[in-house]
């Protein structure tokens, strides 16, 4: 019987891909939309000894072919299984965790950081890494001391360091079925390892939410005319969109104070404004100090590490019954920048010394956001990360703690575009991580489902084995069209499975 | 009578078989009945009935020899141990020995067996399966190109008119091979250039009735959307150069196909093989086939076949694309097929453009392929054997059997007809394919029956 498909393992060591001694049969084969090549399931006929022998094949890259010399399949082995008498040994990547983290909250009596969230630098077994790639775990646990989070951090890690051989009972096996001495590999394609790291974008916000102690007016003498507070931020994809004041009006103005993001000049604002926004002196609150929005559009794309400033300055004239008063901060609980106010021709300290009470929210678009999270994977195993749209829609990546890449891959792919299309993703063979949006069916020709019920491809003929529409459109003739989310084939009769 | 025998093609002694009808019976041995079964599928089962009468040292030896070819069959088949074990039947019309290879067998008894052997005779059931075909004994195939006809036949990487033996295949006469059912082929690649043979397409087209070569190359410069350069060590002389605007899919460049090469290219399946003057960048890029009509531009959009993409590997000189069929339904009307156009389109993130140097597009037939790929290549002067009859693929160099490829695909067969064409594609240990790549080729053939 001629052979369906071919399955190749990588050799860790000089990279090339070979055929095992004995061939591995291919069981079941599967696909999907969100992710391209999803699992593989193999068998080993008759490998003598215990699974210990085969444990150096978890985590190795599989390519499978079919008869026609395309590539249809490739992943990695995730799993080892052998069934022997009433016991079934398995030896998988599942509950494998190299990198290890605690977030935990404090415990410790100290007033400052009672009951303050917290976690532990990340441990890592290097080796294991260098075997299998990097998994990260992160452990959320509750109130607990740093020193028992420590302990914890680095058990975790010993104990799951490296995919060790587990002793399951083999239920199903009876005298009348004796199982049947095969190796079951189970493969899985490298999309999987989204959930291998965790990611925790750079800080969404920035600011000064002390409690006020001060204000400062603007636009009521030229000794105020513009008052400026200068900050860093660290991180990167920076775009502040949205900045928020307390602020009320004095008087009456019939102006609108206004406010500029605007670059350093040695100390001070340089005049050049990156973005800009205001507000009316007729909606703002005559007592208290209210937040007040900023919204920029577009936003600027600060430069991480730089000094930048918000500049406030009336839009009329000068006048002292009717004017903006901020609310500050003497007490300097904002590090990272000073404020500052202009008479006219010079900026200078404010005396005393004080902070702006404000908060400034970057937003990102959540296609850039994509393309941010190759940095938790450097080159493993996506050797790319092409991100082939802009979605159009802002979002503030705000997360008390790392989350899982996967899950901020489905969040992003639930809010799809802005023009209400939606996003698919792939991992190609040369493990580039492919984000896209799904097709119409303008975009290609389709498959096409006989009334028969076979599967034709957008030529009219058969399909070649492991050549699954999925990720594309099935025209039906009665029915109209449908997108191809999943699909599946299994030995022996590879009768496409799909889902829609 | 046709002579029945069990054993195997290593031992060269004669002596080594085990005969059961005819001929130096072993002691012991009176005769064997033996029915062959007629069945379309691949293995058949059948029973020897195998009498004996003898002294009882004679049955047991006889008992132990067949026992023996059981475990050596389990041993082959199972664990790939030892050597495989066939059936041979030589039938009365021409002697000539015919082989079916035994894949298991068991040894039975008749009831009263026990009190039977006691007397000095018994009979045996010899119960096995096979597979459902009958081999000969190998020949050798004249093979022929454009430099001529021979048993051996030397092959380059390039297939264009520029001069005689420029010749990436050969052909095979099929009319006269006298067999039944498609022949087994043993092919021997020599590699006759001067660095290891990395990669091996090997693709076949059958003809049952067509006496044309199909046309399978389209050379870069062909294509309307690029600048030819000359160059010597490209197919047909010359490359093109094309420009890939990044950031959207574009049709890089297009060829069309006119009835008649549609025609002879008959609705069979083909893999583009795409050979890049130079290697490709690093960065994603993706490559995929779409079909248009002529008269309309070879735009996105306007397509009525478009083949899956496939990303390229950085430094690499070719690239296999998703197989198609051209045409690519199967011609229902006996009129001639509509022009069409090939558009090969091209993607790569990011802006800006890339220059991309391809040489030609190579349509391998599929109707029956391999690849062989190795890590190691295939030694300079090693010769790659590749045995649809023995069903193994090994290397000899300097007289010592090694492996060093893997093979994807079937095996090679020669179906009865009017031509076969075998079409190479070569690939150094640098994953490049250079036209100069050459190398020796030499098949055989078994005529293959399924009715004795």
């Amino acid at each position: 019987m001629s052979q369906v498909f071919f399955v190749f393992l990588q050799d860790g060591v000089d990279g090339q891909f070979y055929q095992p001694e004995r061939a591995a049969r291919v069981l079941a084969l599967s696909w999907s939309a969100l992710g391209g090549c999803e699992r593989a399931e193999l068998a080993v006929p008759l490998q003598p000894g215990s699974l210990k022998f085969w444990q150096g094949l978890v985590g190795k890259p599989v390519q499978i072919y079919n008869g026609f010399g395309s590539l249809v399949w490739w992943g990695y082995v995730h799993s080892l299984a052998q069934s022997t008498g009433s016991l079934r040994e398995v030896c998988s990547l599942e509950k494998m965790a190299n990198r290890v983290a605690v977030a935990y909250t404090t415990l410790e009596p100290n007033p400052s950081s009672y009951g303050d969230p917290l976690q532990t630098a990340w441990a890592e077994d290097s080796e294991s890494i260098a075997l299998y790639g990097q998994k990260d775990l992160l452990l959320v646990k509750g109130m607990m001391a740093e020193s028992a989070a420590l302990q914890l951090r680095d058990e975790v890690l010993r104990q799951r360091a490296k995919p060790s051989i587990q002793l399951q009972p083999n239920l199903v096996a009876t005298s009348a079925e004796k199982p049947k001495m095969t190796l079951q590999i189970d493969c899985r394609g490298w999309a999987e390892q989204l959930s291998w790291r965790v990611y925790q974008p750079p800080a969404g916000v920035i600011g000064n939410t002390a409690a006020q102690q001060g204000t400062q007016a603007v636009g009521n003498t030229t000794s105020a005319s513009k008052v400026a507070q200068s900050f860093v931020f660290d991180g990167d994809n920076f775009a502040p969109s949205l900045l928020q004041v307390r602020i009320r009006r004095q008087g009456s103005p019939n102006d609108a104070l206004r406010v500029s993001i605007q670059s350093d000049n040695n100390g001070i604002p340089s005049g050049v404004e990156l973005a800009s926004a205001q507000v009316s002196g007729a909606v703002l609150e005559g007592e208290a100090y209210p937040w007040v929005s900023y919204i920029f559009s577009p936003s600027p794309q600060l430069t991480p590490g730089k000094t930048y400033w918000v500049v406030f300055a009336r839009t009329g004239t000068i006048t002292a019954s009717a004017y903006y008063v901020l609310a500050i901060d003497e007490k300097l609980s904002f590090p990272a920048g000073v404020l500052k106010i202009n008479n006219g021709s010079a900026w200078s300290a404010r005396n005393p010394l004080a902070d702006l009470v404000f908060k400034l929210t970057s937003t990102v678009q959540t296609s850039a956001l994509l393309e941010g999270m190759q940095a938790v994977f450097g080159r493993e195993p996506f050797s790319a990360f092409s991100v082939q749209f802009e979605s159009g829609i802002y979002t503030v990546p705000l997360t008390s703690q790392p989350k899982p890449v996967q899950q901020w891959v489905n969040e992003i792919l639930a809010l799809g575009t802005s023009n209400g299309e939606e996003i698919i993703y792939t991992v190609t063979p040369q493990r580039e991580l492919i984000f896209r949006l799904k097709p119409t069916l303008a975009d290609s020709p389709p498959y096409w489902l006989t009334d028969q019920g076979e599967l034709r491809d957008p030529g009219g003929g058969d399909l070649l084995p492991g050549h699954l529409p999925v990720g594309a459109w099935v025209q039906t003739s009665q029915q109209g069209a449908m997108f191809i989310t999943g699909g599946e084939i299994c030995a022996p009769g590879w009768l496409p499975k799909l889902e829609s | 009578m046709t002579q029945i025998a069990i054993g195997n093609l290593i031992d060269p002694e004669e002596t080594a078989w085990l005969y059961l009808t005819d001929g130096p019976l072993p002691p012991g041995v009176l005769g064997t009945h033996y029915e062959p079964v007629t069945s379309s599928d691949e293995t058949v089962t059948e029973t020897l009935q195998i009498s004996l009468r003898g002294t009882l040292a004679e049955l047991r030896a006889v008992i132990a020899q067949l026992e023996a070819l059981c475990r050596q069959i389990e041993r082959y088949e199972v664990e790939g141990l030892g050597a495989a074990i066939y059936l041979r039947a030589i039938p009365t019309d021409n002697f000539e020995p015919l082989y079916s290879r035994l894949l298991h067998a068991e040894l039975h008894t008749m009831p009263g067996a026990l009190a039977l052997e006691e007397h000095g005779s018994l009979m045996l059931e010899f119960i096995l399966t096979r597979q459902n075909a009958f081999d000969g004994a190998e020949r050798p195939l004249t093979l022929s190109n454009s430099a001529g006809s021979g048993l051996t036949v030397a092959l380059k990487n390039r297939d264009d008119s520029l001069s005689a033996g420029n010749d990436n295949y050969f052909s095979v006469q099929t009319n006269a091979l006298g067999t039944d059912l498609p022949a087994p082929l043993r092919l021997q690649v020599t590699n006759t250039g001067s660095s290891p043979l990395a990669q091996l397409l090997v693709g076949a087209y059958h003809a049952p009735s067509r006496p044309d070569k199909p046309p399978l190359v389209l050379e870069g410069e062909h294509a309307d959307e690029g600048v030819e350069v000359q160059a010597s060590d490209a197919s047909n002389g010359a490359y093109a150069q094309f420009t890939l605007a990044q950031g959207a899919w574009q049709a890089l460049a297009s060829w069309q196909l006119d009835h008649n090469q549609l025609e002879t290219l008959d609705g069979r399946l083909y893999t583009p093989i795409l050979r890049f003057y130079t290697p490709l960048p690093a960065g994603l890029l993706q490559f995929r086939v779409a079909l248009s009509f002529p008269g309309l531009p070879p735009a996105l959009g306007t397509t009525l076949y478009q083949s899956p993409a496939v990303s390229a590997t950085e430094g690499q000189g070719y690239l296999p694309l998703a197989p198609l069929r051209l045409p690519f339904e199967a011609r229902l009307l006996n009129v001639q097929p509509s022009p069409l156009r090939f558009s090969l389109q091209a993607y790569a993130p990011g802006s800006g453009s890339l220059t991309l140097k391809l040489d030609d597009i190579f349509l391998l037939p599929q109707e029956n392929f391999t690849w062989f790929t190795s890590s190691v290549g295939l030694p300079v002067n090693a010769s790659l054997i590749d045995d649809a009859f023995l069903q193994k693929t090994y290397t000899l160099a300097n007289a010592k059997e090694m492996h060093t490829h893997h093979r994807i695909g079937d095996y090679f067969y020669l179906p009865p007809g009017e031509t076969s064409w075998f079409f190479f594609f070569q690939v150094n240990s640098e994953g490049l394919a250079p036209i100069d790549l050459s190398i020796n080729v030499k098949a055989w053939y078994r005529k293959r029956r399924r009715i004795l």
